[in-house]
């Protein structure tokens, strides 16, 4: 092979037309005579609804149906959303009718949807259209909700708790009894959510004739979409076309399914006979798009007398907001990570997940693992203290060494594969990052600037990431009449550069210039089995099923050209857009004289299937883990509490690299997220459970301002999981950074930071509380 | 207005006035007073109408207005830096003759908003606005700026200190409007410093203090105006000090004694009435020793 893609950091394909503002994003799509949605949605946090009337929002020109829950009987809409990751240990399941039936349970929940001529008059209708409240009482904050002392969130339960789930290795109970010393500590991270800057967008319609439904759904999920619709719409998959056009992020926001919107838009529709649009805005975006986790934690550590961890046992609460239709996902994401870096021969989780009268929660970038890196790596910090241990040296005792891989943590990864991390350099790493953050010398930079009056600390933390989830991916690859190549993923591109990605990965195979692979994702109408982007798993399973799928197409040419050619399959290789003998480049056929022959020729003749052309539906049989480890020097202000990041350092391993620069724009982004997670971005409920800052002034997402330099070094430990060695990228960036500013700023303030966000109030309080 | 075909924008219906002259401005006021918007730079009025957190049903827009000055204008006749009402805040911030005449103003404007917002919001529409958060009320009112208010009634002239009633009200009339901001120059001796807490780059302060210093004879006097404290922004003036007690605790003590005496802070989401109290003598100790320990601007 001549040509090498992988590896290189070639541009992104895909930027020329975005920067241009020549993308096609889903609003950019239009259509004659498409009609318009907007939502009534639920002012009340918990609450009966008595009485909805919508006379004077029909009576406004221009407006053509306003939809309520009385309306759907009789359909499928009438039914609640199902839960799309089901899971037994999920007792109460509750999920939302896609228009309320006669209980809202948080604000944001659409009552009723309205169809007008324009978007104008249906938010003009939207705003007539009068809703009667019995209110009811609210659960909003989590310990109080998971006691029963707040709500019932739902009428029908006594409490809040609706799934609990546990699991253990070795005797935690027994080492606890008798170990030299036991540390507990209690631990708390606050509710945040995925801001893409392109909010959820849908346009839906139907061929009558034909019998199909096309909708455009911005969504990081279409073949997920496609067979959830179906039963809704009284279709086949085949017969529904989701296609996600370009999308303008995603974080996790729009790998959810199904949004009661996306159920409503297709199938009002069909009903109305002509094309029907709805775009969300920023104020629906904050309370109808689904936001992350709080977690409270209570952690009892065993250890020995030089800080060898013996045990560990986590329990902690979960807040999924008011309903569970992607199950528990979140919190076993957390459950999945709790061994950390670390070999922790026993070890136990148990946890309740809890419902609250907020807005429901799903992943959003790193799901649950930047609670798992909170809690286990705070935890370090603190054990460290406890014994007056450096908090480097007592990481360095725990490690798996890279000779213990692959290393069982002996817990499960939800709805996969068990936790097992597959390969890393941790020790190796660690000191990598040590050296290029300074530690050594920090003690004395310390003192200087306590010196000046200046509060300077630093944190350290580090964190395993999983990516290439299961259960397996599809893409195909075709060499076309033309010698061109058609790549067809069933992931959705959100912005990460998969175009790039494929293109580079399917060159390679078969040797043909970049320029000649025409790469298509997240479209039904091209390939139905597969799932989407999310979780870091794109590059390492969507990657692995385009490479088996183009080495598939490479085998089947050299088996043709063989024939042709009449040498031996095995002295072929592809270069060029030929298949030619190796060492003999004269003597070579070009890809464009193999495809008739490829069309026509007898499948049984060494080829599998008739044509140029492969699908491969690639599945990981374990897991995949990235790794790495982050370092801060922060300085705080002393009278402000304003947080200043001096110094940032990211030791990453995300296995082989397909590109450098989309990699490095992933950890970028990635970090972006983390300090906005960190310092900035917060939900905050009232106890009524009324969002309180409810737009981007209020609701703090970082600008390029707040984010600083950062310092990446790269390791590749190779997956041997993977076809080509490739772990996530995606989300590793954002997972450790609110440790590693948390174990930052109490270090530089010298009392315990528990909870994350912080802010310069919360510190303020933590100094007077402290004395400080 | 008739929704344009590929609306993205979606404020509740109004009806929608262009004036060419100010007199057309007071007469449509007289007409419409409580259910119209005066539409300038739209940094505030347009986000607000798309998240239909007001519905006016008329909005007269400024930006048709003949012959109004771009950039504020020494008067030297009447000895006061004057601003019309389609100043932009990107004219204000580039202005020589505000950096002559006002340079706290010019400091202030570093911390107004990022450009896109500074190229498009106006001066005028920022003190009529009244937003307790900003910084350019506090400039007004510490520096005894006035402001011209006109209806189809008349004109009359009111001191900044009086002009403001509450967060986002005015002490004048619904058919009135602001036409003209005055500034008065400062001494050449005068000195002065701005200092502000924000949670993110130019966001609206959660605090901050605009402070002069004057020598008069042997001792300093000081004013202080305040925002994103309070519900109005006002002036105080701290008792006469000389310059050791400016860089010693005499001035921590009169700030913390006004602050506690004066200062109504209030609990939002970024910071409780205690912080904020916290904050605001902090700044306001920062920003005196500034100003006293700053070269004087203009010398």
């Amino acid at each position: 092979m001549t040509t090498s893609f992988v590896g290189s950091s070639i541009q992104r394909r895909e930027d020329d037309r975005l920067l241009r503002g020549e993308g096609t994003f889903v609003d950019d799509i239009a259509m004659d005579n498409t009609l318009h949605a907007a939502f009534v949605r639920s002012e009340a946090a918990h609450a009966l609804i008595t009485g909805i009337d919508v006379t004077r929002a029909l009576e406004i020109d221009g407006v053509v149906a306003v939809l309520t829950y009385d309306d759907l009987a009789g359909t499928p809409l009438a039914a609640p959303l199902r839960v799309s990751q089901p899971h037994p240990a999920i007792r109460h399941a509750r999920t939302p009718y896609p228009l309320a039936r006669d209980e809202v349970h948080h604000v944001g929940q659409p009552i009723a949807m309205v169809v007008a001529r324009d978007r104008y008059i249906a938010e003009d209708a939207a705003a007539v259209v009068h809703v009667d409240y019995q209110h009811l009482p609210v659960a909003v904050d989590l310990v109080g909700a998971a006691r029963g002392e707040d709500g019932p969130a739902h009428s029908d339960m006594d409490g809040n708790v609706y799934a609990s789930l546990s699991e253990h290795v070795g005797d935690v109970d027994a080492v606890l009894a008798k170990a030299e010393h036991v540390f507990e500590y209690d631990l708390r991270y606050e509710r945040a959510a995925g801001t893409p800057l392109e909010g959820r967008g849908l346009l839906a319609t139907f061929d009558e004739l034909g019998g199909r439904m096309r909708l455009w759904d911005s969504t990081q999920a279409p073949m997920m979409v496609c067979h959830g619709l179906a039963p809704l719409l009284g279709l086949e998959p085949e017969q529904i076309e989701v296609i996600s056009p370009d999308v303008g992020g995603g974080f996790g926001t729009k790998a959810f399914q199904l949004y009661p919107e996306e159920a409503l838009v297709p199938w009002a529709a069909r009903w109305l006979g002509a094309p029907l649009k709805w775009i969300e805005d920023r104020k629906e975006a904050f309370v109808g798009s689904n936001q992350l986790r709080s977690q409270v934690t209570h952690v009892k550590v065993a250890v020995d007398g030089e800080g060898h961890l013996l045990a560990l046992d986590v329990r902690y609460l979960h807040d999924n907001g008011a309903f569970c239709q992607f199950g528990i996902l979140v919190p076993s994401v957390t459950a999945s990570e709790l061994s950390g870096q670390y070999r922790i021969p026993n070890l136990r989780f148990s946890f309740d997940a809890v419902y609250t009268n907020t807005t429901q929660c799903s992943p959003y970038r790193g799901s649950g693992q930047p609670y798992a890196t909170f809690v286990v790596e705070r935890m370090m910090d603190w054990v460290a203290r406890d014994l007056g241990i450096d908090r480097a040296e007592i990481r360095r005792r725990n490690f798996i060494p890279p000779q213990g891989m692959p290393y069982d943590t002996g817990l499960s990864f939800p709805h996969g594969n068990r936790s097992v991390y597959d390969s890393g350099q941790y020790p190796a790493q660690f000191e990598t990052l040590l050296e290029a953050i300074g530690y050594d010398g920090f003690a004395a930079e310390k003192a200087a600037a306590a010196a000046e009056g200046r509060r300077i600390g630093l944190g350290l933390t580090c964190y395993v990431d999983v990516g290439g989830t299961g259960p397996y991916e599809s893409t195909k690859v075709t060499v076309l009449p033309d010698g061109s190549v058609s790549v067809v993923a069933a992931t959705s591109d959100t912005g990460q550069g998969h175009e790039t990605m494929y293109s580079q990965l399917v060159a390679d195979q078969l040797g043909v210039p970049m320029e000649r692979v025409r790469v298509t994702t997240g479209d039904s109408r091209r390939t139905q089995y597969g799932f989407g982007t999310w979780g870091s798993r794109t590059a390492a399973v969507g990657g692995s099923s385009a490479v088996q799928a183009a080495a598939t197409v490479a085998t089947k040419a050299k088996a043709i050209a063989a024939r042709l050619l009449e040498v031996d399959a095995g002295d072929l290789e592809l270069a060029d857009g030929a298949v030619r003998v190796k060492g003999a480049a004269h003597v070579a056929v070009p890809l464009t004289e193999l495809v008739i022959p490829a069309r026509f020729g007898r499948t049984s003749g060494g080829e599998s299937s008739p044509g140029l052309t492969a699908a491969s539906y690639w599945s990981p049989s374990a897991m995949i883990f990235s790794s790495g480890a982050h370092g801060v020097v922060v300085e705080i202000d002393p009278e402000t509490y304003d947080l200043n990041i001096l110094r940032y350092v990211i030791a990453h391993d995300c296995g082989k690299v397909i590109n450098p620069m989309l990699v490095r724009g992933q950890v970028l982004g990635g970090f972006a997220h983390g300090i906005a997670d960190a310092f900035y971005e917060r939900r905050h409920y009232d106890n009524a459970g009324q969002l309180l800052n409810q737009n981007l002034m209020g609701y703090l997402v970082p600008f390029a301002s707040e984010i600083p330099q950062v310092e990446v070094r790269h390791m590749e430990s190779s997956s041997p999981v993977s076809i080509h060695g490739v772990k996530g990228a995606g989300e590793a960036g954002s997972v450790p950074v609110p440790t590693a500013i948390a174990s930052a700023i109490e270090d530089a303030l010298g009392f315990p930071i528990d909870a994350m966000p912080q802010s310069p109030l919360t510190l303020f309080e933590l100094a007077q509380r402290h004395g400080r | 207005m008739p929704a344009p075909k590929d609306a993205i924008v979606k404020p509740p219906p109004f009806t929608y006035h262009r004036p060419a002259t100010r007199f057309e401005v007071d007469e449509l006021l007289g007409e419409y007073g409580a259910d119209a918007k005066l539409l300038a730079g739209g940094q505030s009025l347009v986000p607000m109408l798309n998240m239909r957190q007001m519905s006016p049903a008329h909005v007269i827009d400024l930006g048709g207005l003949v012959g109004e000055p771009s950039v504020p204008v020494w008067r030297g006749a009447e000895s006061t830096l004057w601003f019309g009402p389609l100043v932009r805040h990107v004219a204000v911030e580039k202005s020589r003759a505000v950096l002559e005449g006002a340079p706290l103003l010019s400091k202030a404007m570093d911390m107004v908003a990022h450009p896109p917002v500074r190229s498009r919001g106006t001066f005028v529409g920022a003190i009529a606005h009244a937003d307790p958060a900003s910084e350019l009320p506090a400039v007004l009112v510490l520096l005894g700026g006035q402001v011209r208010v006109r209806s189809h009634n008349g004109i009359r002239t009111l001191a900044g200190q009086e002009l403001y009633a509450g967060p986002f009200e005015l002490t004048i009339a619904a058919d009135e409007w602001i036409d003209e901001v005055r500034l008065p120059p400062g001494r050449r001796s005068d000195r002065f410093a701005i200092e502000e807490f924000t949670r993110r780059d130019a966001d609206f302060a959660v605090c901050g203090v605009a402070a002069t210093v004057r020598e008069v004879g042997d001792v300093l006097v000081t004013a202080l105006a305040f925002f994103g404290v309070g519900a109005t922004p006002r002036r105080f003036e701290l008792s006469a000090m000389s310059s050791d007690d400016i860089t010693g605790g005499q001035l921590d003590l009169a700030v913390r004694e006004l602050v506690a005496a004066r200062l109504e802070p209030h609990d939002d989401i970024h910071a409780t009435a205690a912080f904020r109290r916290h904050l605001a003598e902090r700044l306001a100790v920062r920003a005196v020793r500034r100003a006293a320990t700053s070269e004087r601007s203009t010398e």
